[in-house]
């Protein structure tokens, strides 16, 4: 990084947050492999938050708190988040990259520095995460709505994220997740992360999220809506997968065409409905 | 220039760096060729140490980053006249044609067998997911991180 000329180690996050003031232009340093892998020529400070003290997995009555710096090899390891939600986080950080860059990346720099095939955004969605945001003021997003603008476009040059966190479901909520790339280290082609509740043999407060195929991260309500109160069956979830596909917008690049992605997302949805409803000891 | 003080292999070292250093190319500029450079973007894994105990690529950190930490490179693994079993392993097992992803492999492989003495297939594959290799075709790399696990198991 030829023009890089200041870096900083905060000690926490007040600290990071008054030299993200003092430095116009400088730029959090999360796991660095989107900064440091572009070699930006135009960044000239860094503020690296990793021994900011925002590096925790953390259980607090029936809350998980996930500080933002946490790596993502340390979620896919974790006991606390495989015994919460069906352990989604730790099944989503597992599509991550590969070992060697889940020991860089962190959580809060993939929701931040948030690409098309960024995953760990589903897990968030699934779980109605909160994003806590310290800056001029402490804010908390949800992910629904966090997710709604690329965070790039609505954060302050001085917001710095610091926390994910989600009450702990019931045991009886099931969450699944399927990621279809070309190899297993390759950027996402489609993700599809779905949860629901199963009561009386129907789908309760389901959650469908969908990413590198759209825009943004997202949920599909319309689909959501469309199968509560129906039974867990494969007709309910292939209704689920023709609804999402028709009610988003897909995306046409490099990895796939837009045609392609449309004929397989109702077979994605589908399956990890399906997964998600034999985790529950469910039979459809 | 800044100076930055870490441990490379148990020594501590202090060393002059240009703030946009890429820990990589420091490493090799201080003489740990084994270390290599192969795509300069996180994908290949031929740059692989140990930076504070955890497998990563060594390209994709500042060497600002590496000030006050630990690393191991595949010189401080073992050495010509007494090499670590997993590079035993690795010879044994046939597991190294051109040698270019071997330091790689070897550092994820020590990390995965530090941690779970038995590690099945599946584990290694997690392990070493990040290490490609054009050669070899990987079964001979599998083989011989299962006869690394039995070399360690009978050293105890």
């Amino acid at each position: 990084m030829k023009n890089l000329e200041s870096y900083f180690r905060p000690n926490n996050i007040r600290e990071a947050y008054t030299l993200l003031n003092n430095n116009p232009g400088s730029k959090i340093l999360g796991g660095g492999t989107t900064i440091v892998k572009m070699r930006d020529p135009k960044v000239r400070v860094l503020i690296d938050i990793k021994q900011s003290k925002i590096d925790y997995i953390k259980k607090d009555s029936n809350i998980i708190h996930i500080g933002a710096a946490t790596r993502i090899e340390d979620i896919l390891k974790s006991p606390v988040l495989k015994a919460t939600a069906y352990g989604i986080f730790p099944e989503i950080a597992g599509a991550v990259g590969s070992t060697l860059t889940r020991n860089l990346i962190t959580l809060g720099g993939n929701i931040v520095q948030l690409f098309y095939w960024s995953d760990m955004p589903i897990a968030l969605l699934l779980t109605d995460s909160n994003i806590n945001i310290f800056g001029k003021t402490e804010q908390s997003i949800c992910a629904l709505h966090f997710f709604e603008k690329n965070p790039k476009l609505f954060l302050s040059k001085t917001d710095i994220v610091t926390e994910i966190n989600y009450k702990i479901p019931p045991a009886y909520r099931t969450f699944a997740f399927t990621k279809f790339a070309k190899t297993k280290f390759d950027y996402s082609i489609i993700n599809v992360g779905v949860s629901f509740t199963l009561l009386d043999n129907k789908v309760s407060d389901s959650r469908i999220a969908v990413s590198a195929l759209t825009r943004l991260p997202q949920r599909v309500e319309i689909a959501e809506d469309l199968i509560n109160g129906k039974p867990a069956t494969d007709e309910t979830f292939e209704k689920a997968g023709t609804s999402v596909s028709s009610s988003i917008e897909i995306r046409n690049d490099s990895r796939a065409s837009k045609e392609y992605r449309k004929e397989i997302l109702p077979v994605l949805v589908k399956r990890t409905f399906q997964s998600a409803l034999r985790k529950i000891g469910g039979t459809n | 220039m800044d100076k930055i003080k870490l441990k490379i292999n148990g020594r501590t070292k202090e060393i002059s760096i240009n703030p946009g250093d890429i820990l990589l190319d420091v490493l090799r500029r201080e003489g740990y060729y084994g270390v290599k450079k192969g795509c300069s973007e996180g994908s290949c894994g031929a740059c692989t140490i140990l930076f504070n105990g955890r497998p990563t690529n060594s390209c994709l950190l500042l060497a600002y980053e590496a000030d006050d930490s630990e690393i191991t490179t595949i010189s401080g693994i073992g050495t010509m006249d007494n090499p670590h079993p997993i590079q035993k392993a690795f010879v044994k097992s046939a597991a190294v044609q051109c040698g270019f992803c071997t330091p790689g492999m070897i550092i994820s492989t020590k990390h995965l067998l530090d941690t779970n003495q038995n590690p099945d297939e599946e584990d290694i594959k997690q392990a070493l997911d990040g290490n490609f290799c054009r050669c070899t075709g990987y079964v001979k790399i599998i083989d011989a991180v299962k006869l690394a696990a039995e070399y360690l198991k009978e050293e105890e």
